[in-house]
């Protein structure tokens, strides 16, 4: 009792979080608010050698990496078995990684363990993303913090509680700020429910394409979503040639040129990059490049990785809802139906062409996105981010679906926003990635 | 006589009014409860998406609830007949002149319904909106509906419009005009010779 009354009375409790993206509140609050071991899953149902074992090997990460690296690792793991859609993806993996850091920016100010505090975050943010998986990831902290901090897993000491109650809450803020976010939408708990709203059929819109002709399109109400930083859709959405243009016909005749004449390598950098259903995603596919980034050299303090993530995976968030919000504007037809009804040339894509409209290709908008925020934190290896990107642009074109004004005003439209992004999380640092954007450009001869 | 004449029209019209507007209101509420019972908004977002989908039944109890027939998406150009036309919907497409939708608005990317019927090929449809008075020129330079049908491979559809009066000779955007078109797409059957 003499113990809680010094430590609420400590400075420290009565702080209040500044530099969180999402989450508010007073140490005291946030550290006090749920009873350790009232938020342990009890099921008799629950697997918990599984989770004993994945606690074993996060553990045993921690000790040579930051403790939110394999969090992320968890996640992508997810996006495989539950076959996450991109656009989903992509906004689970910004809900988790603001979650990771502003738990990890509140155990700081609050004093309490920012490993457990960031786990504890993540498992709730994961939990609400899947919960076929039925707080499997609320087990493994569990674990991970008996292991971590030497007690029960069913009798944390109070540092621990403390940990995890200031852990779930920020998480349980972050779920509310996702159950608003608008990707609800439609949704009656099973599917999507779309019946054409928005639709446009005039010349040169989308139809569902071969081999599947799988209807309805995907996710038409992400544009509806909500950004995390403030986006001007109108002011963004780029133009693509007019169906039936010279410089339209010209890309045509490109795509099925490139398709008869596919070499082996360019098959190879279209497989590399296809990303397609039940894969890490193409979002995931950035941040397991970013994990090897950081495992080839670590970034200089915790802080600046836990920044990188938050930032990759917000700019990827806003990308795809920008992005799509361009696709359900154009409508625009993809390369295999446009080849048959202009030019009357049959050919079959080298991957599958993905149940959306066309332009612009969202994975060439990620990419931009992604290697330009990689390149921010780690300018000495910007070059490198930045010819991934357009080698992940140009797989679109080699996999014969997407047009090369598709991939270009992609790559463009995400490195804009991904600026954006980077300047609104942290204006200081907008100076430094000015200067690693320079470096670049001269890098490359423009 | 002339005043007695003129009272008996202001009766009759105050007799109308009395009859039929009621029924006009009963209309309209009856409209308003069956797309509620349908979960549908009553706005043009509806209008424009049940006009695409083909559901008479909706676009009927949108229009009386009171929806302007010609009203786009917010925002936005498109139009109900606009997505009606290029689904060869001809019932809509009457229902919907009926109601007042302008037969030459162009949609975001410059195209008429015109053009969106005849890059489908949907001859009833295009008779009916030029019977409406639509233009074979209209949505011209952007989107001429001859240099559609071309896009569109509809030979039917070109033929139509040449007989009421589309001009191949006519530029596109990109000035090129149905010939030129129809050489580069390998469609020069498509078409009457040039002159």
């Amino acid at each position: 009792m003499f113990t809680l009354l010094i430590a609420l009375a400590s400075p420290a409790h009565a702080v209040e979080l500044h530099d969180t993206q999402v989450a508010r509140g007073e140490c005291a609050t946030l550290a006090g608010a749920h009873a350790g071991r009232a938020l342990m899953p009890v099921s008799v149902f629950h697997d918990w050698d599984k989770a004993r074992n994945e606690a074993a090997a996060m553990a045993k990460a921690w000790d040579k990496e930051p403790p939110g690296l394999a969090w992320t690792r968890l996640q992508l793991a997810m996006h495989v078995k539950h076959k996450a859609s991109p656009t989903r993806a992509a906004r689970g993996l910004a809900l988790m990684h603001v979650a990771m850091r502003d738990a990890a920016l509140a155990a700081q100010t609050c004093g309490e363990d920012v490993a457990l505090a960031q786990s504890m975050a993540a498992a709730h943010v994961l939990g609400y993303l899947f919960n076929a998986e039925e707080r499997a990831f609320d087990r493994i902290v569990f674990e991970l913090a008996a292991r971590h901090r030497g007690h029960a897993r069913d009798k944390p000491d109070e540092a621990s509680a403390r940990a995890l109650s200031l852990g779930y809450e920020v998480g349980r803020q972050l779920v509310a700020y996702g159950d608003s976010d608008g990707a609800q939408h439609g949704w009656n708990g099973v599917r999507l429910q779309w019946y054409g709203e928005g639709r446009y059929y005039g010349p040169g819109s989308w139809e569902p394409t071969p081999q599947y002709f799988y209807f309805p399109p995907s996710e038409p109400f992400a544009p509806l979503w909500r950004t995390w930083v403030p986006q001007d859709l109108d002011a963004l959405r780029p133009v693509p040639p007019r169906y039936g243009s010279p410089a339209y016909l010209k890309d045509l005749q490109e795509v099925i040129d490139v398709q008869r004449a596919l070499t082996p390598e360019q098959r190879a950098i279209a497989e590399h990059w296809v990303d397609g259903h039940g894969s890490v995603t193409p979002p995931g596919h950035w941040n397991q490049i970013a994990l090897d980034a950081l495992a080839e050299r670590p970034l200089a303090d915790a802080r600046q990785a836990l920044d990188l993530f938050a930032d990759l995976n917000m700019a990827m968030a806003d990308v795809f809802i920008v992005a799509w919000d361009v696709k359900y504007y154009y409508w625009s037809v993809r390369p295999v139906t446009a080849a048959k009804q202009l030019l009357g040339v049959d050919y079959k894509p080298a991957i599958l062409t993905p149940p959306f409209p066309g332009y612009v290709s969202g994975h060439a908008a990620t990419s931009g996105a992604a290697g330009r925020v990689l390149g921010h934190y780690m300018p000495d290896r910007a070059a490198r981010f930045n010819a991934q990107a357009e080698q992940a642009a140009m797989s679109r074109l080699y996999g014969g679906i997407h047009f090369r004004h598709d991939n270009e005003d992609g790559l463009t439209l995400g490195r804009r926003i991904a600026g954006a992004v980077i300047e609104r999380a942290r204006p200081h640092e907008a100076s430094v990635s000015a200067s690693a954007e320079q470096a670049e450009a001269q890098q490359q001869g423009q | 006589m002339r005043n007695r004449a003129d009272g008996m029209r202001v009766v009759a019209g105050w007799l109308v009014a009395m009859l039929v507007a009621p029924a006009l209101a009963d209309d309209r509420e009856a409209a308003r409860h069956a797309l509620e019972a349908a979960r549908v908004k009553a706005d043009s977002g509806a209008l424009v998406q049940y006009a695409g989908i083909g559901d008479g039944y909706v676009v009927k109890q949108l229009l009386l609830a009171g929806v302007p027939a010609d009203a786009p998406l917010p925002g936005r150009q498109l139009r109900p007949l606009h997505n009606a036309a290029a689904q060869g919907h001809l019932r809509i497409v009457d229902q919907l002149i009926g109601a007042g939708a302008r037969v030459d608005a162009v949609d975001d990317n410059g195209c008429t319904a015109l053009a969106a019927a005849s890059w489908r090929g949907h001859l009833d449809v295009m008779r009916s909106l030029l019977d409406a008075g639509a233009s074979v020129s209209a949505g011209s330079p952007a989107c001429p509906a001859l240099h559609q049908a071309v896009l569109g491979a509809q030979a039917s559809a070109i033929k139509l419009l040449i007989a009421r009066g589309a001009d191949p000779a006519e530029l596109d955007g990109d000035r090129r005009d149905a010939w030129t078109l129809a050489r580069i797409l390998h469609r020069e059957a498509l078409l009457p010779a040039a002159q």
